[in-house]
């Protein structure tokens, strides 16, 4: 019986994906669960229940919108905006993920920041080295592998933010945040083909940009 | 496939990005593989570009620096009220005709008024002639001077070889609300005047013409104007202080009272064009401004 071709069969094509997909979907359905019961209790009037929502989805909306709009200040703009639009039309969500529906707003909320910035444009502060997130160091980190990373992070942000608007936000959403060509031509706007070229032609532009540092990031590509 | 090219400056490092997302076929990914494999620096370009885009995936995440929850107070601020809550529904996706529509009604307004008011514009004049010696004008101007005492309003002398100056029956034309005042066509340069002249009539609308039987007086020169008095004279209407001291001055004001006298200049021909043109305009500025009133207010 355990030599049957069947089994073999049923066993090499469906453990992996049980082992990978079960525990993801649980989570995902949990979440969206909890998602659907405070979007519907701040549709009653809850504030509680939305600033549950603001507080749950916050980080993920800023990390977004921070790499989209390479200004602090102005992304915390867009981020608050699209929290103001998200309360605001909160009859106009129609089911679905919560999360999804707010990375929307705020994406949009990005892109208007980047039109408006495109109008009136305006030297921003400076930003600080520190301020990125760092992994907290265990017993065996590498002094010089940290150094290097947040070196390599640096550089990465500063050439993203002289490469074109258009070009960072295909690239964020599609090397960043993990969205298809198709989500992020539906997100902006554009036709697939333009998407697709954005990412091309926006990393041919990070290569110029990063033209003296390009040694810090080879091997990257190779894990 | 096409032939490669010698030098790396003439290779397509497009081909080369569309294969290390990995989004070549066909062609184009026998066109990439055929650069990689036969230019190092192509090669290296497809290794910085591989190597850039697992650093982009590998960014840390900015860490936010204020707290977004929404206060009591913005909260109400947030809910519409009044009539922002009527305006609602204009700023929402059902109403997003409204922008294009209402910018397409009021520019088929505009053209309207536009047609309308070129089907009156004078195009030719054949109309009376006032000897030289009665009307003097040579200035380009939309005034002109016509001959009496008290040269001290004239605004500049004409030479006294000028030739006569036409006075063309005018077409219809716009703006018809100013009753009867007039003025000649290419009226817009500098004032024409006699040398002796005491009185100076300013037409300030260049395009101001009289209809039907009336007349205006055109410069001969390169369009000197007489505008004729209106109906209802006013202090600021320059025809309202002629003075009739003179045969010249008599021949003018004829030719002044025949404006004065001339009906609208809408006529029957172009009022409905006028009316539909002007109901056009005003429909699409209302809901253009809707709309746009709305979604400022959302």
């Amino acid at each position: 019986m355990l030599d049957s071709p069947r089994l073999t069969i049923a066993a090499g094509r469906a453990a992996p994906v049980v082992e990978d997909a079960r525990p993801t979907e649980a989570v995902d359905d949990s979440i969206q669960r909890r998602d659907l019961i405070l979007m519907e209790q701040a549709r009653d009037g809850s504030l509680d229940a939305f600033n549950s929502l603001v507080e749950c989805y916050q980080d993920h909306l800023f990390a977004l919108v921070a790499r989209m709009v390479p200004d602090r200040d102005q992304a915390s703009d867009a981020v608050q905006e699209a929290f103001f639009s998200a309360y605001r039309n909160m009859r106009a969500f129609r089911g679905g993920s919560v999360r999804s529906w707010l990375s929307r707003i705020a994406i949009n909320a990005a892109m208007d920041q980047q039109r408006l910035k495109k109008r009136r444009p305006s030297q921003p502060y400076p930003e600080l080295d520190d301020e990125s997130w760092q992994p907290p160091a265990g017993e065996e980190a590498d002094p010089v592998r940290t150094a290097m990373q947040g070196e390599r992070t640096r550089i990465l942000n500063a050439a993203l933010a002289l490469i074109t608007a258009d070009q960072r936000h295909a690239i964020v959403l599609f090397d960043v945040e993990g969205y298809d060509y198709a989500e992020i031509a539906e997100m902006t706007g554009v036709s697939l083909g333009t998407v697709k070229s954005r990412i091309h032609r926006g990393r041919l532009a990070l290569r110029d940009r990063l033209e003296g540092h390009i040694g810090l990031f080879r091997g990257e590509g190779d894990a | 496939m096409t032939p490669i090219p010698a030098t790396h400056a003439d290779h397509d490092p497009l081909a080369i990005a569309a294969y290390a997302a990995g989004d070549a076929d066909g062609y184009e990914l026998d066109d990439a593989l055929a650069l990689v494999a036969g230019c190092s620096a192509c090669a290296a370009l497809h290794h910085d570009l591989r190597s850039i885009a697992a650093a982009t995936s590998a960014l840390p995440a900015p860490v936010r620096s204020r707290d977004f929850r929404i206060t009591p107070t913005q909260a109400a601020a947030l809910h519409p009220s009044g009539w922002r809550r009527l305006l609602a529904p204009f700023a929402g996706p059902r109403f997003a005709f409204a922008g294009p529509l209402g910018t397409g009604l009021a520019t088929l307004g505009i053209a309207g008024l536009l047609v309308a008011g070129a089907a009156g514009l004078p195009l030719a004049g054949a109309g009376v002639v006032v000897p030289a010696a009665t009307v003097a004008g040579q200035g380009t101007g939309n005034t002109a001077a016509v001959p009496g005492p008290g040269a001290d309003q004239a605004a500049s002398a004409a030479p006294a070889s000028q030739p006569a100056l036409a006075v063309p029956e005018m077409a219809p034309g716009p703006g018809s609300d100013v009753p009867a005042a007039s003025a000649a066509p290419g009226a817009g340069g500098p004032a024409g005047a006699a040398p002796d002249s005491g009185v100076v009539i300013t037409g300030s609308d260049p395009y101001a013409t009289a209809t039907g039987p009336g007349t205006a007086v055109a410069g001969a020169g390169r369009g000197a104007a007489l505008a004729a008095p209106s109906a209802e004279p006013k202090t600021s209407d320059p025809a309202a202080g002629l003075v009739a001291a003179s045969p010249v001055n008599d021949a003018v004001q004829d030719i002044v009272d025949d404006a004065a006298d001339a009906p609208s200049r809408t006529t029957p021909s172009n009022a409905p064009i006028v009316v539909i043109a002007a109901a056009l305009l005003v429909a699409g500025i209302l809901l253009g401004g809707l709309r746009l009133v709305a979604r400022r207010a959302a």
